[in-house]
């Protein structure tokens, strides 16, 4: 396939809403898939499988912003108090609000990360001793 | 009592001046503020002395509430400050009145900033000369520690800003990945590869950083194993330790060390060096001390000029507050 011909096709699938597209011409095949797109579907097919996926969409975005636990500084995130410690909270447990559920290390110090509303742990999105950005999701909750 | 409440403490924040620069010879640690043009520049904004005390916060901001009228002014590290919900400017001086309550927020970039506060800054007694707080020996500031929640600090009421309007400078961003450095006292203790291989690596900053110095990230430097004498430090100072890594000593460092200093970071550059985040790269340059003074001696002249500006522009419209009694008649009608 011609370069120019690939190019044309990576924009025309970059401005559709399609999620895969397979082109296949004589010898050559090409496949394109939006994975940021179907990443997202992943995590919320896991809640709701039966909604179209412009609807799921949506209910990721707001999951985003309510049920998510951010990091609050730029630093080292650490899941327990301490090395060998069992972590603050596990997948399917339940956190308060004010709970603490991890700590970012930052300029030597040890910050608690605290839950800002009641939920159960999904997902911990992010490893033990990581370094992680400011605002980088480290939870995923649901109710 | 009128003044400023804590309603959130941030992290790690303090109250600082320019230092406690006599007494190192007694051992004491100068501190003041870790990037010292940014206190400046707070006090400048708000028509203080440079030793005016501000408020440092690192990396998360402290939520604060006023019970007395006054002007502030915000600098340092990014962040987005709301003054009752409303987002405010940084870099700018900007009125408070009693009952104000001013979130300062997160740093979205570099480590620290500053407030100032008109009328003299933050009224904590000073301790051997300075109001600036040491954590480690629990000396000077606000009782000698961090600030917590409920602390209730002294200022004073403030109803005149001259030139009020003008009280502006841009944010600058500043995209150098150069720090320039003067050889230290052992320089010559160093082979000429480790010289060599100190100036040309790229450095980071690593999590063993705070307000005593930063220990950074790079390929260890080959040190002379041989003891020598301690010696006074020097802000700026960068040590090599026995592993070959370099500690960059700032504001809370000790007042002797033992570790041969291969360079010291001009002074007119360490802000820069303060506010880098671990993921950015940097290099050190070799300069004299020509150009060290120089630079500097720029960067006192910027801030000087300002202020002569603005004390220049305080009869001309706008007309910043400027009378009291003005102001409470502007009110009637």
């Amino acid at each position: 396939m011609e370069l120019k011909k690939i190019e044309s096709i990576i924009k025309l699938f970059g401005n559709s809403k399609l999620t895969r597209l397979k082109v296949k011409d004589g010898e050559s095949e090409i496949i394109l898939e939006n994975k940021i797109f179907t990443g997202k579907n992943i995590v919320s097919s896991a809640a709701s499988t039966s909604a179209s996926p412009h609807n799921d969409l949506t209910a990721v975005k707001e999951k985003k912003d309510q049920e998510v636990i951010s990091a609050p500084l730029v630093g080292t995130f650490y899941t327990a108090e301490a090395p060998g410690k069992s972590p603050f909270v596990q997948p399917g447990e339940k956190v308060k609000t004010g709970q603490t559920v991890g700590i970012i290390e930052a300029m030597k110090m040890m910050n608690e990360v605290k839950a800002k509303k009641d939920g159960i742990v999904e997902k911990v999105l992010v490893a033990d001793g990581t370094a992680v950005e400011f605002d980088q999701p480290l939870f995923q909750l649901k109710d | 009592m009128r003044g400023i409440e804590v309603v959130a403490s941030g992290l790690a924040t303090t109250i600082q001046d320019i230092g406690r620069i006599k007494y190192q010879s007694a051992g004491f640690p100068s501190s003041g503020a870790i990037d010292h043009q940014a206190h400046c520049l707070a006090n400048a904004l708000v028509n203080n002395e440079e030793n005016a005390a501000t408020i440092e916060y690192c990396l998360m901001g402290p939520t604060l509430k006023f019970t007395m009228q006054t002007f502030i002014a915000l600098t340092g590290g990014t962040v987005q400050p709301q003054l009752n919900s409303h987002i405010v400017p940084m870099n700018q001086a900007v009125p408070v009145h009693s009952g104000d309550v001013l979130k300062i927020g997160n740093l979205k970039h570099g480590r620290f900033g500053y407030l100032a506060v008109a009328g003299g800054g933050i009224q904590v007694p000073e301790v051997l000369g300075s109001k600036s707080t040491t954590l480690r020996i629990e000396l000077g500031g606000f009782k000698g520690r961090t600030l917590e929640e409920g602390d209730l600090l002294p200022t004073c009421d403030v109803y005149t800003m001259p030139s009020l309007a003008s009280r502006k400078v841009s944010v600058e961003t500043n995209n150098t990945t150069q720090i320039r450095f003067v050889k230290g006292p052992q320089w010559n203790l160093f082979s000429e590869q480790a010289q060599h291989k100190f100036m040309v690596q790229t450095y980071h900053i690593s999590n063993q950083a705070d307000r005593m110095g930063y220990r950074l990230r790079g390929k260890a430097i080959e040190v002379s194993q041989s003891n020598m004498l301690s010696e006074g430090t020097v802000l700026g100072n960068v040590q090599i330790t026995r592993d070959g890594s370099p500690i960059v000593l700032l504001a809370d460092r000790q007042t002797t060390g033992g570790y041969p200093v291969i360079a010291t970071v001009i002074a007119a550059d360490l802000g820069k060096l303060i506010q880098f985040s671990n993921q950015m790269a940097f290099n050190f340059v070799l300069t004299d001390i020509e150009t060290a003074v120089k630079e500097l001696k720029q960067q006192i002249k910027k801030i000087q000029d300002l202020r002569k500006l603005w004390q220049q522009k305080r009869y001309m419209e706008p007309i910043g507050p400027a009378r009291k009694a003005a102001l409470k008649i502007g009110k009637l009608f």
